[in-house]
């Protein structure tokens, strides 16, 4: 089990909080299409993806972007039981999504710079060391099923 | 591959840290520090401590060579040619830092520049320190 200090905690909650999650979502989406272009493998059913103004504006990955925020969600919830947390979606990414979990550590950083650009300042270092530990642990809690 | 594109957006980006390379270096190692600690086993030289004289002279170094990188983008092999040996043959630190370091410059420019570091520069510039970590590594063996 990953441990929290109660430092680490009140950074990620009081961040979360602050966290527009269909703004935030959607932007780290797109930014994970348009930045690793080859990660649009998944997504062919999501229609324009052809310019990066066309996917900032596709209502799918919108609407995928929240989907996939809200639920990073149920790990701020449930810091101390993240692994348990996942278990349904990384089965689900691993037999039916066939997602290399390494995609899940591209989203990881690319949400730390999405949360970066928004705080700007208040995004210290100990912030950011904190949140990198926690989409490390989404990341590895989301991989931990594959078989 | 750069494009023309990436170029231009690359340079236009590095025109608003070019100031503030001491400031950003600064920043940008004590995030690789504080976030991914085993960095720091590459200074055991070093004062670590908040305020070291050291990190800034270190952090000013580290974009004063990115700078030149972004004059450079047409050659890079060449223009970075002797800090490549010296990664290779003297400090051999482990290329999988380069991206740590990356992301760390990624997240302090996003800092900074806030909703001017656009999906389209982050995109570029993403490309732009991954040629330089390959440079940096390509003599390793």
């Amino acid at each position: 089990m990953v441990h929290w200090s109660a430092e680490e905690k009140q950074l990620i909650t009081s961040i979360w909080g602050k966290v527009n999650v269909e703004e935030c979502g959607a932007e780290a989406l797109a930014r994970l299409l348009i930045v690793y272009p080859w990660t649009q493998r998944f997504f062919d059913n999501f229609g324009n993806l052809s310019s990066p103004t066309a996917i900032i504006g596709n209502p799918k990955v919108r609407a995928h972007g929240k989907k996939v925020l809200s639920s990073f969600g149920e790990a701020v919830k449930n810091l101390d039981n993240i692994k348990n947390t996942y278990a349904k979606l990384s089965e689900l990414h691993c037999e039916k999504l066939h997602v290399d979990p390494e995609n899940f550590r591209l989203l990881g950083n690319i949400l730390i710079i999405v949360l970066a650009a928004h705080f700007t300042k208040d995004f210290t270092p100990t912030c950011q060391a904190v949140w990198q530990k926690l989409v490390g642990v989404v990341a590895h809690a989301l991989a931990y099923k594959y078989h | 591959m750069l494009t023309a594109e990436d170029k231009k957006l690359i340079q236009q980006a590095w025109e608003k840290a070019a100031s503030h390379q001491e400031e950003y270096g600064t920043e940008a190692l004590i995030r690789m520090f504080t976030t991914y600690p085993q960095t720091k086993t590459y200074f055991p030289h070093f004062d670590l401590s908040p305020g070291s004289d050291q990190i800034r002279g270190h952090g000013k170094k580290v974009l004063g060579a990115l700078g030149n990188a972004v004059k450079n983008l047409d050659n890079l092999s060449q223009a970075m040619s002797e800090l490549s040996n010296l990664h290779a043959y003297n400090l051999r630190v482990d290329p999988v830092n380069f991206k740590l370091l990356s992301q760390c410059i990624q997240v302090v420019l996003a800092a900074h520049l806030g909703k001017d570091y656009t999906p389209e520069v982050h995109a570029a510039f993403d490309k732009f320190l991954s040629a330089v970590s390959a440079v940096l590594s390509e003599k390793y063996r």
